[in-house]
């Protein structure tokens, strides 16, 4: 089981120089083994630099950041971007499997059966130019869970599409993620959103740091006619309401 | 695949702390200006290296020693002032016919269809062909150079000019005949602004294959310039004094290029690239 | 109100639609025959042209376009030309393969490091403007009367093209996909092979066309300065023969042919490399 360790984590820009600013700030969280985490926030609160160093693209400035996984080998992880960011010079089979170690026939059919899990079995000879925005990123999802990751990283990956893309690549996500029940970090400014897909809600306010720490215990699947989830999902709205009002009272002092 | 697995670091240096534990003397090294100063050092040290390894490659020492005698002997002007005076005649000429076919040719298209397959032609045709022809129709006064430099670079300021005019955007001209915009104020405003850097990029094509144009016609023909003068040192097996006039035409091009005819493009452009 | 304009749309008789359409299809034809006869009209002007030329300077100083015409097909005819035609096409391509092996290099170091861009910035940009004669005679003085003056000289005009459309794109290349790279944890030589290469061939495409059709006159330049074969040195054997037909059907000639090189090596290397892109695929498949 993959467990996620972050403990005391900041992140300064420029440090050393007067144009110094803090975007994150003792961030502190666990993540074990078949969670779903959403990472919620508004804009500019430091939550796509959090997933930047989880994934080691970016480095932080202090604290401890680490992923164990359970037979002892290094721990796998899989990146779904805002865009799909995909090779246009390669097909789609060929882009899921530039990001795989093993180029064997297993991982093929590994590729091909997620592939089939976002409906794209028939593309899978396309170039990524002759899809739609919305199938680019269905690939997008598919590449990385066909990764078999330990840690599978979401960086708002619906906030590029038009809602109701979005609303049906969200019940896919969820289909498949119950089928492969990876353990997820998203990240989103859509708390509607979280709610529906996650079993736990990492609030991030203005400066970085932590501001709640939500579990959300709904049965699965979750659809947003549920009149539960819609519920919850004004809860944590207003939650969130009270926070920015937080946030304006302590900007100065910050 | 994963770096992060048991990673525990303390703390990182971020780019601007290493920057500042540089050394001074090794940002001087890699500054821009080292390496323009390497550029050139490396130029010399190949070109040296060539003139040793190959008998009939001059070397610099011998190329600026006869540099300084064609000086002497006050070669150097009076061929100068007769070859730009042909070239200068050629380009003005070839600009203003460039500019008035290219315009007709971006306003309509059935002009265009006209002069496409001309505009081609005269595109694919060799200076040298032209240098050839004229020296054998006009002998070897001023009127070969001029119309060679003429024919091998009028084209290309056509084509540029044509397609500035193409890319005025429709919708512009459109709006500005919704609005009524007098169709003075329209070309003044909208299609010269427009059209400027175009023009200026295919006057700076014009004289670069131009100035290549009048130099082949002044080195088949007889009529005096420094092309006739490198040629006569070729011909003597003097390579020293070839070198020292490519050296002059060389310097010559690169400097008008870079002090006006660049500046003038990016005063042209100034609205696209800013 | 609303009702009424639908009313009125959904009434306009079909009939009369037919007749309009019909009347623009009659007018876009009408349009595509002119455009095709002033097309027609553009070669007669040229042609013309040159007659008037050949009446005015005498056929010896300029031969008229008949005669030049039969001299080319004597000159297909003798087969001569197999021979001069493959040994310059060879020499251009041989230049070519030359330029791309020095310049894309030179462009990769251009695009990814500020210190080779300045130090190669100044000796790329003023070597693009230096006149192809300079080229020619100094290719000459280096090798002398042989076959590797013509390769030198393609290869010093094509080589600062190559370099500077290598850098640009090199410095185009998308960052997001190198960053997906390195989120996934693929090496650096897999994100040249997969990012940076691709991202580069059609800017060093877009290189080679542009200086294909400098590069095959400087060939041909170089040859009459000091060839001993191809087409430049027939050039130069039939112009101090004071040959003019035979210069101008041999530079005719070559023109075409180098037209059908540029339309069938270039075009069909270029469209089946970049079948990713939309605009290409059209004619890939």
């Amino acid at each position: 089981m993959a467990v996620l360790t972050v403990k005391n984590l900041a992140k300064t820009f420029n440090l050393g120089t007067p144009r110094a600013s803090r975007v994150l700030d003792d961030i502190t969280f666990e993540v074990r083994g078949q969670t779903f985490v959403s990472i919620v926030g508004p804009s500019g609160c430091g939550k796509s630099t959090l997933l930047n160093i989880i994934s080691g693209v970016e480095e932080h400035t202090s604290g401890e950041i680490s992923l164990t996984s359970d037979e002892g080998r290094p721990a796998r992880m899989g990146y779904v971007f805002q865009d799909p960011r995909l090779l246009p010079w390669r097909s789609v089979l060929r882009n899921m499997m530039y990001v795989q170690d093993d180029q064997g026939e297993a991982t093929v059919a590994r590729a091909r059966r997620y592939l089939d899990m976002v409906g794209l079995a028939k593309n899978a000879d396309f170039y990524p130019g002759q899809l739609s925005g919305g199938m680019q990123q269905r690939v997008g999802i598919a590449r990385a869970f066909a990764v078999e990751p330990d840690l599978l990283l979401m960086d708002e990956p619906f906030s590029h599409l038009d809602a109701i893309t979005a609303r049906g690549l969200r019940a896919q996500l969820q289909d498949i993620w119950a089928q492969s029940k990876k353990t997820v970090v998203f990240v989103t400014h859509d708390v509607v959103e979280a709610v529906e897909l996650s079993d736990r809600i990492i609030v991030l306010q203005p400066g970085g740091r932590i501001y709640e720490d939500i579990g959300i215990d709904l049965p699965r699947p979750r659809r947003q006619t549920d009149p539960t989830v819609a519920t919850l999902q004004a809860e944590v709205l207003a939650r969130l309401e009270a926070m920015k009002e937080l946030g304006r009272t302590t900007e100065p002092v910050a | 695949m994963s770096t992060a697995s048991q990673a525990t670091v303390d703390r990182r240096r971020s780019t601007s702390e290493i920057e500042r534990s540089t050394p001074a003397w090794r940002r001087r090294l890699t500054s821009d200006r080292a390496a323009r100063v390497a550029a050139l050092l490396s130029f010399l040290l190949v070109w040296v290296l060539l003139s040793l390894l190959f008998r009939r490659v001059p070397g610099p020492v011998e190329v600026v020693q006869r540099l300084g005698e064609e000086f002497a002997r006050g070669e150097v002007f009076g061929n100068f002032g007769s070859t730009l005076y042909r070239f200068g005649i050629g380009v003005a000429l070839a600009t203003v016919v460039g500019i008035a076919i290219g315009v007709l040719m971006g306003l309509s298209s059935l002009s265009r269809a006209f002069f496409e397959s001309p505009v081609l032609v005269a595109l694919s045709i060799p200076a040298i062909i032209w240098a050839f022809l004229t020296v054998m129709w006009f002998g070897f006064g001023d009127l070969s150079p001029i119309v060679t430099t003429f024919l091998t670079s009028v084209p290309f300021v056509v084509v540029n000019v044509a397609q500035g005019v193409r890319g005025v955007s429709r919708d512009l001209r459109d709006m500005s005949s919704t609005y009524h915009v007098p169709v003075s104020r329209q070309v003044r405003d909208l299609v010269l602004p427009a059209v400027a850097g175009y023009i200026a990029a295919g006057v700076r094509f014009a004289i670069i294959i131009g100035w290549n144009g009048v130099l082949l016609a002044e080195w088949f023909g007889g009529g005096g310039g420094v092309g006739y003068r490198a040629r006569w040192w070729y011909d003597a097996n003097r390579f020293g004094g070839f070198a020292a006039w490519v050296v002059l035409f060389v310097g010559f091009i690169v400097l008008l290029d870079r002090f006006v005819l660049d500046r003038a493009i990016r005063r042209a452009f100034r609205w696209r690239d800013s | 109100m609303t009702e009424q304009l639908v009313g009125a749309a959904t009434a306009a008789p079909p009939a009369d639609r037919d007749g309009r359409e019909a009347g623009a299809r009659r007018t876009a034809q009408l349009r595509r025959w002119r455009r095709r006869g002033l097309l027609v009209l553009g070669w007669l002007a040229m042609l013309l042209l040159w007659e008037f030329g050949s009446w005015w300077y005498g056929s010896r100083l300029l031969p008229r376009p008949h005669e030049v015409f039969l001299k080319a097909v004597e000159i297909v005819e003798s087969g001569n030309f197999v021979t001069d035609f493959s040994a310059s096409v060879l020499k251009t391509f041989a230049g070519f393969a030359v330029a791309a092996a020095v310049g894309a290099p030179v462009g990769y170091l251009m695009g990814r490091y500020d210190y080779w861009r300045a130090f190669f910035h100044d000796g790329v940009t003023i070597a693009g403007t230096i006149p192809a004669i300079v080229y020619a005679v100094m290719s000459l003085i280096v090798f002398g009367l042989s076959n590797l003056g013509p390769i030198l000289a393609v290869a010093l005009v094509s080589a600062p093209y190559i370099a500077l459309n290598v850098a640009e794109g090199i410095r185009g290349v998308d960052r997001s996909l190198v960053t997906m790279s390195e989120a996934f944890g693929r090496t650096p030589r897999q994100i040249r092979r997969e990012v940076l290469i691709p991202t580069i061939v059609p800017f060093v495409f877009a290189a080679i066309r542009m200086c294909f059709a400098v590069a095959w006159k400087v060939e041909a330049l170089t040859e009459v300065f000091g060839g001993r074969n191809g087409v430049g040195f027939q050039i130069r054997t039939e112009y101090q023969l004071y040959d003019i037909g035979a210069v101008l059907a041999w530079m005719f000639l070559f023109i075409a042919f180098m037209l059908v090189i540029e339309r069938l090596v270039l075009f069909r290397a270029e469209a089946r490399l970049l079948a990713w892109r939309p605009e290409e695929r059209g004619t890939a498949l």
